[in-house]
């Protein structure tokens, strides 16, 4: 079985964030990019997969500018054995990452595609729900467990409930939370074998797909600064002001 | 640009960071505290592999030269710089049988290291000798098809760790030849007569032990000298000299640390209602060691550059390990002096770096065998 990764290049989740001047966006320019920490997830997975011999080929793809590529070269590094970049320039929609990467996995035919339940950036949480509706599979998102059992899966997902497990026929798509795993550090042989291993390079031209946004940024803001808190003397005030000021109750 | 890092530098960097950040970081506090060799931490970054970061890869290594193990260095530093300490110990004995060993020897010794199997100290300085390493006592007496060793060392750092395998030894051979009689060897752990003393309570490289080393008629077979009978200080000079741009970049990874440290807390306290960094008293300072901290990451990416180019390196390593150490030193200070009353606290972690920076500025040759080699260089 064939297991294809999407990961995205995102700021990195250390970098302290800024607005733009200008409000159209947030600052880019020489801040630390770095692989979506739920992809490195979904990475781990996959290779946990290959070493446990229930997959055969771990495939990481990544939508983006030209320097994506080091993204997937963090895959490589950490052990995947090829990429595939599609090179985009500016931002790219979930729907329109979806259809570019049904007509990858059209192409590849994988078994499962694992893909971070959200990119750290936009916090979209979409990509994975619209790819499986693309291609007809059936979906679990937010797994914190996974297991193969033959063509089919077992996931358990994180519900607001508590943990829901669930029978996925494959191919499938899972989506990864947290809790799956953590994971590994790249090492130095993985990292001298990285620079050998192929990447793909293609265009979104050579999968037809309409890249036009749907949605228009109109403006991005700082977070509002936190006010200081207050203190009540008993717990009637305090059910007061949750009434009347906050609104809450 | 020179410090533009290629492919291969720019994962090593993002996978140390994330190491730091994920392994050392969380963890390292009670060693410190402690001054306890991490022996599992160590364990997880030795199955990484990067004590090979800068070897030939047909011995298992990375092939990255001393750039790359520069940045190694830098990161270790940066997160605890005992854990740099480690790293470097381990690279001397590396480099040394990496440069002058056979292949036999090589692949003995330098696969296992670079595959993290187990680490190395050096035994060079003895107790009477400090900086002068000509003046050697140890003795290698040839015997059949072995050498016999007798002697001590001291300040030997990873030698009384569990996870010590093996260390190299600067001995006489060859009295009657002064500085051309020195050989090296290599004396597994195990070898009857190689004993090893207690560490010593330091105020630096904390969480590295650093242990006296003792050869009671140690008998090692021939082919366990590295390289030539009689090029033991050529070698030690050159490994030390290389070593020089490990102990910079030490440095620079640790006045990184103090830095970051000084931003943290500067950026959260007031005086009289004012924020304290509104007050040039502290942010010139800052300023002016952030200045410095380039000045020194410039000048060890160059003496790497140099060394891994093949091209004379002696000059610039002394260079760039004198300005990269002072100035750790400095910036150390400053970030105490931006914690005020607390920075003297041993809960604040910048307390303890003066101690791991003073360190910096003795071992591999102190700041005065540094001038001294510019000095030569400069007169020549």
């Amino acid at each position: 079985m064939k297991v294809l990764v999407p990961v995205k290049r995102v700021v990195d989740y250390n970098v302290k964030v800024r607005v733009k001047s200008d409000g159209t966006g947030v600052e880019l320019a020489n801040v630390k990019m770095s692989m979506n920490p739920f992809d490195e997830i979904a990475v781990e997975e996959a290779l946990r997969l290959k070493e446990a011999g229930k997959a055969t080929e771990v495939v990481v793809v990544s939508i983006g500018p030209a320097q994506a590529s080091e993204t997937i070269r963090t895959g490589l590094a950490m052990g995947a054995d090829r990429g595939i970049l599609v090179k985009v320039e500016g931002n790219v929609e979930p729907l329109a990452v979806a259809k570019l990467l049904k007509a990858i996995a059209d192409e590849e035919k994988p078994g499962l595609i694992i893909l971070g339940k959200q990119a750290i950036d936009d916090d979209s949480n979409q990509t994975g729900q619209m790819l499986a509706a693309l291609l007809g599979w059936s979906q679990a998102t937010f797994a914190s467990k996974l297991e193969v059992d033959g063509s089919d899966f077992k996931v358990t997902r994180e519900v607001d409930g508590g943990l829901q497990t669930i029978k996925l026929k494959g191919p499938a798509i899972v989506t990864t939370d947290l809790r799956l795993n953590e994971p590994r550090y790249a090492s130095l042989p993985n990292i001298m074998k990285a620079k050998k291993k192929p990447i793909d390079d293609k265009n979104a031209s050579d999968y037809g797909v309409d890249l036009t946004p749907h949605l228009e940024v109109l403006k991005t803001s700082e977070p509002p600064g936190r006010k200081g808190g207050v203190k009540v003397k008993d717990v009637a005030e305090l059910v007061s002001k949750l009434k009347n000021e906050a609104g809450v109750l | 640009m020179l410090l533009d890092l290629n492919e291969e530098e720019t994962l090593l960097k993002e996978s140390l960071d994330q190491f730091a950040a994920g392994a050392i970081r969380p963890k390292i506090k009670p060693f410190v505290d402690r001054h306890e060799f991490p022996t599992d931490l160590v364990k997880e970054f030795l199955s990484l592999g990067f004590m090979g970061t800068a070897y030939d890869p047909n011995f298992g290594g990375g092939g990255l030269g001393a750039r790359g193990s520069s940045i190694v260095a830098e990161v270790l530093a940066r997160a605890e710089p005992g854990f740099a300490a480690i790293y470097l110990c381990n690279s001397a004995p590396m480099s040394v049988i990496a440069r002058y060993g056979s292949d036999e020897l090589k692949r003995k010794w330098l696969e296992p290291l670079c595959r993290g199997d187990f680490i190395a100290s050096f035994g060079v300085t003895e107790p009477s000798g400090g900086s002068d390493v000509a003046s050697i006592k140890t003795r290698a007496v040839e015997d059949g098809d072995s050498f016999v060793l007798s002697g001590s060392k001291v300040f030997s750092t990873n030698a009384g760790t569990p996870l010590h395998g093996a260390s190299t030894f600067v001995a006489v051979t060859d009295p009657e030849l002064g500085p051309k009689g020195l050989s090296t060897f290599v004396v597994p752990v195990g070898t009857p007569g190689f004993k090893v003393g207690k560490p010593g309570r330091k105020i630096g490289w904390r969480i590295a032990d650093s242990v006296e080393l003792f050869l009671d008629d140690c008998r090692v077979p021939k082919s366990n000298m590295v390289g030539n009978r009689g090029d033991g200080l050529k070698q030690i000079l050159t490994t030390l000299s290389l070593g020089r741009i490990l102990v910079g970049a030490s440095g620079l990874g640790l006045a990184r640390k103090a830095m970051d440290l000084a931003k943290v807390y500067g950026a959260g306290r007031k005086i009289g209602g004012t924020p304290i960094f509104n007050h040039q008293g502290l942010t010139f300072p800052l300023a002016d060691g952030l200045t410095k901290i380039h000045a020194a990451e410039l000048m060890i990416r160059n003496a790497a550059c140099l060394a891994d180019a093949g091209r004379p390196f002696r000059l610039e390593t002394s260079m760039a390990k004198l300005f990269a150490t002072e100035m750790a030193s400095e910036v150390a200070d400053i970030a105490l002096q931006v914690h005020g009353g607390y920075g003297v606290f041993e809960e604040y972690e910048v307390s303890g770096l003066l101690g791991e920076a003073r360190v910096l500025r003795i071992l591999e040759g102190t700041s005065e065998i540094q001038r001294l080699v510019i000095a030569r260089e400069l007169l020549a």
